[in-house]
């Protein structure tokens, strides 16, 4: 039975649906990320899991308890926010120790465990500090310090990374993801960023206008998109339908097809091979260098199509206008439903 | 090491175009504090007629204010109505700000109106029509001070609620609850522990502030109540036939009074 088990979730705001009928589980101990577009509904499912947002009609439960009707306070959920949503007045400790203190525990135990959170977040030497004399990274693993300290039964992170450059956030995710292992925490993390999803979560759940359109294993949900928003959203796949596809294919087809860029070889002869077929010809139209990808935008007859190979050297990059052929990996072309 | 203190002290030395501004600064504090430091001398003076400097200097004039029971009567009288003026708009506006930033954010819009309203009426026309309401009626208010502490009530309104809304709106008050609410507090813990701390700063400062504007009020304390619950401003007026050494130490007493709570204002605002 799954930790975290969303049924039938039903919810309004004035005229609109946000949810009709979603269902999610979770499995004990798994970091899921629900991944998607602004405005997708990500964000205000995780506040019902939270008990922040209410909702219409359906039932979630953890742990095998109902708690859809439950206050915030007795969920034993902890939730790390975008814009972290550290407590300005109080000190680095004192936030940390905010929910310990609402407990009631002893002073020296609470002491203790913020202590002992702090170092884990390699913060001790700020607990004095208030919140605007930190970095945003270090708001941040505040804020998250103060979910953990209180041992949550679930972690909620909404896009906690969203407001953080890039070396920052890649090295709080590694925190993020060793400390859930480490502590086995069952995690649900929002984001709108492939790339964090696919590289933290155990489950990636993909999501449009409140609906799952797909989940799965990070691998699964990159290599085969079931639908062409699926394949838009993640990666850079070439969609194509109809005579377009049929010219890429070689043979006609009623689906829409989706070919990552990396399943396409550039080629400088048209050679066969039983991987691709016969090579189509094609022409550079334009050449995007992206550290240690080159991304190709090639003709092909009436479809153009991207193409990504490694950066192994300059001598190997292509010129705009260049003639070349192309290998359409036949094995990593996806069939899409409509 | 040299260089740093060189440098350091280089820092510190006023460029000419620093020094005029200073030198303007001075000019207009002198201006402004020239007929208070005229008052302040005529109120130590003992006699100043028709020489140019006064015959001599005296405390007699404090010293008979502030052994006069009239005017202690009166000082209270002002004190007691601001305070309760301030507490009443401390208690009615603070849940309000916090209501209107959290669940109806439509009142926000009918406050930002109603502020202004205080500024709209003129405080001689407000009078009158205030008098004609309750100068009879189911509530005959006029002469009792509950009028008075109604009436600085609304004066208080505009500042009181300016200063919390922008607290309130220099904080993320949404998420601050929800994580507060997610660690384990109530709605009205969350308030106190967490909101509340940080709106101090400017709560202090608009009560301060609204304290000096209700110290010195003096139409509506004149016409709704006059020497039925004569205040402070109430008394100066009717003492005005009096001697001007003694009106003068007054003013001058008032002055300090509000000085001495700008000062505190400052000091609990920067402690804060």
């Amino acid at each position: 039975m799954a930790f975290l088990n969303i049924q039938c979730l039903h919810k309004r705001y004035a005229d609109q649906t946000l949810f009709a009928g979603l269902n999610l589980s979770v499995e004990r101990g798994q970091l899921v990320s629900l991944l998607g577009p602004s405005g997708c509904g990500k964000s205000t499912l995780l506040r019902t899991i939270a008990g922040l947002t209410d909702i219409d009609q359906g039932r979630i439960e953890l742990d095998g308890h109902d708690i859809s009707r439950l206050a915030p306070q007795q969920r034993g959920i902890g939730m790390v926010f975008q814009n972290y949503a550290l407590f300005p007045n109080l000190s680095v400790f004192a936030n940390v120790a905010f929910g310990l203190k609402q407990q009631k525990l002893d002073k020296a135990l609470i002491a203790t465990r913020v202590n002992t959170m702090l170092e884990r977040v390699e913060l001790s030497a700020f607990a004095k500090r208030l919140p605007h004399q930190l970095s945003g990274g270090q708001r941040q693993r505040v804020a998250l310090a103060r979910a953990l300290v209180i041992q949550p039964r679930l972690l909620l992170l909404d896009e906690p990374l969203s407001a953080l450059d890039a070396p920052i956030r890649r090295s709080l995710r590694q925190q993020i993801r060793s400390l859930q292992q480490e502590l086995a925490l069952t995690t649900v993390f929002v984001t709108h960023d492939q790339e964090e999803a696919l590289t933290l979560s155990d489950r990636v759940v993909l999501m449009h206008s409140g609906e799952i359109i797909q989940q799965g294993s990070a691998e699964n949900v990159y290599s085969a998109p079931v639908s062409p928003f699926a394949a838009g959203f993640i990666g850079h796949y070439n969609l194509l339908a109809g005579a377009a596809a049929a010219s890429v294919l070689g043979r006609s087809t009623l689906s829409a097809i989706a070919i990552r860029p990396e399943a396409i070889e550039l080629l400088d002869t048209p050679q066969a091979d039983p991987r691709w077929g016969t090579p189509l010809a094609g022409r550079i139209l334009s050449r995007q260098l992206l550290g240690n990808i080159v991304r190709y935008q090639v003709q092909c007859a009436e479809v153009t199509l991207i193409c990504d190979c490694l950066n192994r050297s300059a001598a190997d990059l292509r010129a705009s206008g260049s003639a070349v052929w192309l290998g359409v990996l036949q094995a990593e072309v996806r069939t899409l439903a409509a | 090491m040299r260089q740093t203190n060189q440098r350091r002290h280089h820092s510190h030395q006023p460029s000419p175009q620093h020094r005029h501004y200073t030198l303007i600064v001075w000019a207009l504090v002198g201006l402004l504090a020239l007929p208070l430091l005229a008052t302040l001398l005529y109120s130590l003076a003992s006699r100043w007629g028709a020489t140019m400097l006064p015959d001599g200097l005296t405390l007699r004039w404090y010293l008979e204010l502030w052994g006069e029971p009239r005017f202690l009567a009166a000082f209270a009288r002002s004190l007691l109505l601001c305070f309760a003026a301030l507490a009443l708009s401390l208690a009615l506006i603070l849940p309000l700000a916090l209501v209107a930033h959290t669940r109806w954010p439509w009142l926000d819009k009918l406050m930002k109106l109603l502020m202004l309203l205080p500024f709209a009426v003129p405080p001689v026309v407000g009078s009158v029509g205030l008098l004609q309401l309750y100068a009879g009626g189911p509530l005959p208010l006029v002469g009792t001070p509950w009028i008075l502490i109604a009436c600085f009530f609304t004066l208080t309104v505009p500042f009181m609620y300016q200063a919390m809304a922008t607290s309130l709106k220099a904080i993320p008050l949404r998420d601050l609850l929800d994580a507060a609410h997610l660690l384990g507090a109530s709605t009205p813990q969350a308030f106190i522990q967490v909101i509340l701390p940080n709106l101090r700063n400017g709560v202090l400062v608009a009560l301060f502030l609204s304290f000096s504007f209700l110290f010195g009020e003096f139409v509506f304390a004149n016409l709704l109540v006059g020497t039925r619950y004569e205040t402070l401003q109430v008394y100066l007026n009717n003492m005005r036939n009096h001697s001007g050494h003694f009106t003068s130490a007054l003013v001058i007493s008032y002055f300090f009074a509000i000085l001495l709570l700008t000062w505190m204002a400052n000091r609990f605002s920067r402690s804060a």
